[in-house]
């Protein structure tokens, strides 16, 4: 690998951004912030990936072209949605360590100088730390799930136990910074609108070659806001399949896939029995289309493996699961795409399903 | 012993210089103490407090500065609450960490309801209680009672004498001694920061344009101060620009063609840019400040000769402490919508109205008139805490009904005053006519509403209201069955009717 640049910027930040205007600002001002703890004005490269906007993000971008002279700004007439967006602007990126940051989030001070610190020191691939949810001013510090803390440590030690949460869970793009050396590795897959970051947490794990979790001042992950895909309940909640899909191809494809299919599995359940659990809220066509193209997903799974995760659930989740999975583990009590609908939807109140389904509609 | 006095804006920390400059505070018996408790929304993003200008004035007047902010980070101040079994424990932990003598003899708080400083009581509970408020809050009743062990320690309230004549209702139920601290002391706060600040450096919007030519030709520019009323549920996006736009209207009638729009801290970048726009449409040069700069302090170092705003509390320092010109723009509006009755936004936009709103509004002169107009609102907003009030309510309604019925019926409601059985209300139906509503409502199986309730339901959008609670209908005056709205969905359908029913 040839001497880095010189005149590269040290850090590279990648701020995706869709209509955002009432964020982007919040955002952008606390990287001018972070300026006055790097070495200088040059030190920090932002890449503002505006994806298609139809508000006034591009002004808000722009009227910082002043206060961040490493500012860049990339335009998507129409959307490519946030994973291609991380990778146009990784393509941009020209720092020697790079990182991510939404739109409506922000740093607090000191925050990229203090990872930089770490990363250099430490001389690992990346490095992660915590964040702070605030949901209408209310902040709630949020851990990564490993506290052995400012040592390397080995990425794929962390992966495991299936039984816990750990940093294969804590999959946030924007939660760490990450040497140049493992670019190969922060590329998002194409066209997700959602769960991008899954893949994207599995390859870093798997192939890197060492990490560390840092303490840090913090990142501000704002909740609540109208846009977050967490609440619209549509087909791009779907692309969650083949995020999956490519996890277990990373899982399939490494030397020690046993050791690991049970995490991926796991995993794999909850986030779709989660789904599952909110199928009376989607369009009819959106729900079958979950079932339908959750069985053959179910099927790539190791049988042993994928018993073994199921076993491991609640009642609760078992019972969501069953018409999507029942067959495949051998346990087919009450299998079968009716009965689960509709037992959920008693569950859950007619009412309130139709009320919430009308808001789907309007 | 010593005092700890808490101030989470800069304003406060201001009008406190002005109150230990008059003897205002209690006397400390030992340190006083500044405790600064930030309440911005992103302090990531905003000037610390001990670091704006002015600030080094305002530390003088005490004996120590202590900022709670990095104690608690990257919570919020607001959100300091430690755990009732665990505060003998904080007691001793931050004597030791503040370096206190012993727990402090009193606590002077800058607010009973939003923590830290009722925290802060809890902490230190043999500290004396005193409260300071320099708005206009001041004038309004308790809305949530404060909780027995805080109320029975209750010394005094200072208060800042804005409005010449009001009497303070904050607290009133527990009879605190007053301290007033005069306008001028706080003007004279505000001119000596101006004096020794150095040319304020703009760390906000890069086309934010100063007038740097105060000498020759300069031309007068009105101060317009955002409130983001949206964010407190009482009208609608659109309907702030609309608003918005009548106030810069009503600059450009007055023959100012210059507009200084001081967003609000929590408004989002978007109200400055359209509004830009609709000012250049009227033919006025906008500028939005979106500074950390408190608006006073702008207003002395470049007077305006106009302050609008809807019924910020600016309007009163405006006119009162600095005597400039002030006007309420949309105050009507917000009166309509303000609901329930004993909303605490209710007596600065009843202030607002009255004073600042000119012909179309109460047009009420301040002193005495206007203090028995406050305390009659204040009264029916809160009957059972100010009982004392009644006396004047019903002097002050009686005069209304008979002299005067468009203020009457501008800031009481029928149902209001029908409930307390005060003067102004609308006679009773007849026998026969309760007979009949007890029918209908049987036969509709309605819960007896009345127009307020869809208010609150359903904002001007058709959203439901942010505070989300489903009233409970009032006392049917004929004593009939009342259902109780329990299911949100009914309960919407019914904010539905009601709001087809008002617009017909």
């Amino acid at each position: 690998m040839s001497a880095p640049d010189p005149r590269a910027p040290e850090i590279s930040i990648i701020v995706p951004a869709k209509d955002l205007d009432h964020y982007l600002a919040d955002c952008l001002t606390s990287l001018v912030r972070q300026l006055d703890d790097l070495s200088g004005p040059d030190a920090l490269q932002v890449v503002v990936v505006d994806d298609g906007s139809t508000d006034r993000t591009a002004d808000v971008a722009a009227s910082f072209r002043n206060r961040l002279p490493g500012l860049e700004i990339l335009r998507n007439a129409t959307p490519v949605g946030l994973a291609s967006a991380r990778n146009q602007g990784l393509r941009a990126a020209r720092g020697h360590y790079l990182g991510f940051l939404d739109g409506d989030d922000w740093l607090s001070p000191g925050q990229l100088s203090t990872l930089l610190r770490w990363i250099r020191r430490l001389d690992v691939d990346f490095v992660r730390t915590d964040h702070v949810r605030s949901t209408a001013g209310r902040r709630q510090q949020v851990r990564a799930p490993q506290a052995v803390r400012h040592v390397r440590l080995d990425p794929r030690a962390s992966i495991l136990p299936e039984t816990a949460t750990t940093m294969i869970d804590y999959c946030y793009a924007w939660a760490g910074l990450f040497d140049r050396r493992v670019l190969p590795l922060l590329s998002f897959p194409e066209g997700l609108f959602t769960a991008e970051d899954r893949p994207w947490c599995w390859g870093l794990h798997l192939r890197a070659a060492s990490y560390a979790v840092v303490d840090s001042p913090g990142i501000l992950y704002r909740r609540g806001s109208a846009t977050s895909l967490t609440q619209i309940v549509d087909r791009r909640q779907l692309d969650f399949l083949p995020a999956f899909a490519q996890v277990f191809g990373l899982v399939r494809d490494d030397h020690e896939a046993d050791r690991f299919w049970p995490k991926a599995a796991r995993m794999f359940l909850g986030v779709l029995a989660h789904h599952l659990s909110r199928q009376h809220l989607m369009r009819l066509a959106d729900a079958t289309a979950l079932h339908r193209r959750a069985r053959p997903l179910v099927q790539q799974v190791p049988e042993a493996a994928l018993a073994h995760a199921f076993a491991g659930l609640s009642e609760e989740r078992r019972r969501l699961l069953r018409p999507v999975v029942g067959r495949a583990v051998g346990d087919e009590v009450d299998a079968g795409f009716w009965s689960g609908h509709s037992r959920v939807a008693a569950v859950r109140g007619r009412v309130v399903g139709s009320l919430a389904h009308q808001a789907v509609i309007e | 012993m010593s005092q700890l006095v808490v101030a989470s804006t800069f304003y406060q920390c201001l009008s406190l210089a002005a109150a230990v400059d008059v003897g205002a505070l209690p006397d400390p018996d030992g340190e006083r103490i500044l405790l600064l408790a930030d309440s911005s929304q992103a302090p990531e993003l905003s000037v610390p407090l001990d670091r704006q200008t002015g600030f080094a004035e305002v530390a003088k007047r005490f004996d120590r500065v202590i900022d709670l902010a990095p104690l608690v980070a990257p919570r919020r101040p607001v959100q300091f609450a430690p755990r009732a079994d665990e505060l003998e424990m904080w007691s001793q932990l931050l004597v030791r960490f503040w370096e206190l003598d012993a727990a402090p003899g009193s606590v002077i708080m800058d607010s009973v309801q939003v923590n830290p400083a009722p925290a802060l009581a809890r902490i230190f509970r043999h500290a004396e209680l005193w409260t300071h408020s320099d708005g206009l809050m001041t004038y309004s009743p308790t809305r949530k009672p404060l909780p027995t062990e805080l109320g029975q320690r209750i010394r005094g309230l200072c208060y800042v004498d804005l409005v010449p004549g009001l009497r303070p209702q904050l607290l009133a139920e527990h009879r605190p001694e007053h301290r007033t601290v005069p306008a001028a002391a706080v003007r004279e706060v505000l001119r000596g920061v101006v004096g020794t600040a150095p040319d304020h450096d703009h760390d906000h919007d890069a086309d934010h344009d100063r007038d740097h030519d105060r000498g020759a030709g300069h031309r007068p520019h009105a101060l317009v101060l955002g409130q983001y009323l949206p964010s407190l549920g009482l009208i609608s996006t659109e309907e702030e620009t609309e608003l918005h736009r009548a106030m810069i209207a009503e600059v450009a009638g007055r023959g100012i063609d210059r507009c200084v729009f001081k967003k609000h801290p929590s408004a989002p970048p978007a109200a400055g840019w359209a509004l830009r726009e609709i000012a250049a449409e009227l033919g006025v040069t906008l500028v939005v400040d979106d500074g950390p700069g408190v608006a006073e302090l702008a207003m002395i170092d470049d007077p305006p000769a106009l302050v609008v705003s809807c019924f910020s509390t600016g309007l009163a320092t405006a006119r009162f402490l600095l005597g400039l010109d002030a006007v309420a723009v949309g105050t009507p509006l917000v009166l309509g919508r303000l609901t329930p009755y004993a909303n605490s936004n209710r007596i600065p936009l009843v202030i607002a109205d009255a004073l600042f709103a000119g012909r179309g509004g109460g047009a009420v002169a301040p002193g005495a008139e206007l203090d028995g107009l406050v305390a009659a609102v204040a009264y029916c907003m809160q009957p059972t805490v100010v009982p004392q009030l009644r006396p004047v309510a019903v002097a002050q309604l009686a005069r209304l009904a008979a002299e005067d019925r468009r203020t009457l019926t501008r800031y009481f409601t029928r149902r209001r005053l029908t409930r307390l059985d005060l003067p102004g209300q609308p006679p009773q139906p007849s026998a026969h006519r309760r007979a009949l509503s007890r029918l209908k409502r049987r036969t509709l199986r309605l819960p007896v509403v009345g127009t307020v309730v869809g208010t609150a339901l359903t904002g001007p959008d058709g959203a439901r209201r942010s505070n989300g609670r489903v009233p409970v209908p009032a006392r049917p005056r004929t004593g009939g069955t009342v259902h109780r709205v329990a299911h949100q969905a009914t309960a919407a359908v019914l904010g539905r009717i009601s709001r087809a029913a008002r617009r017909r």
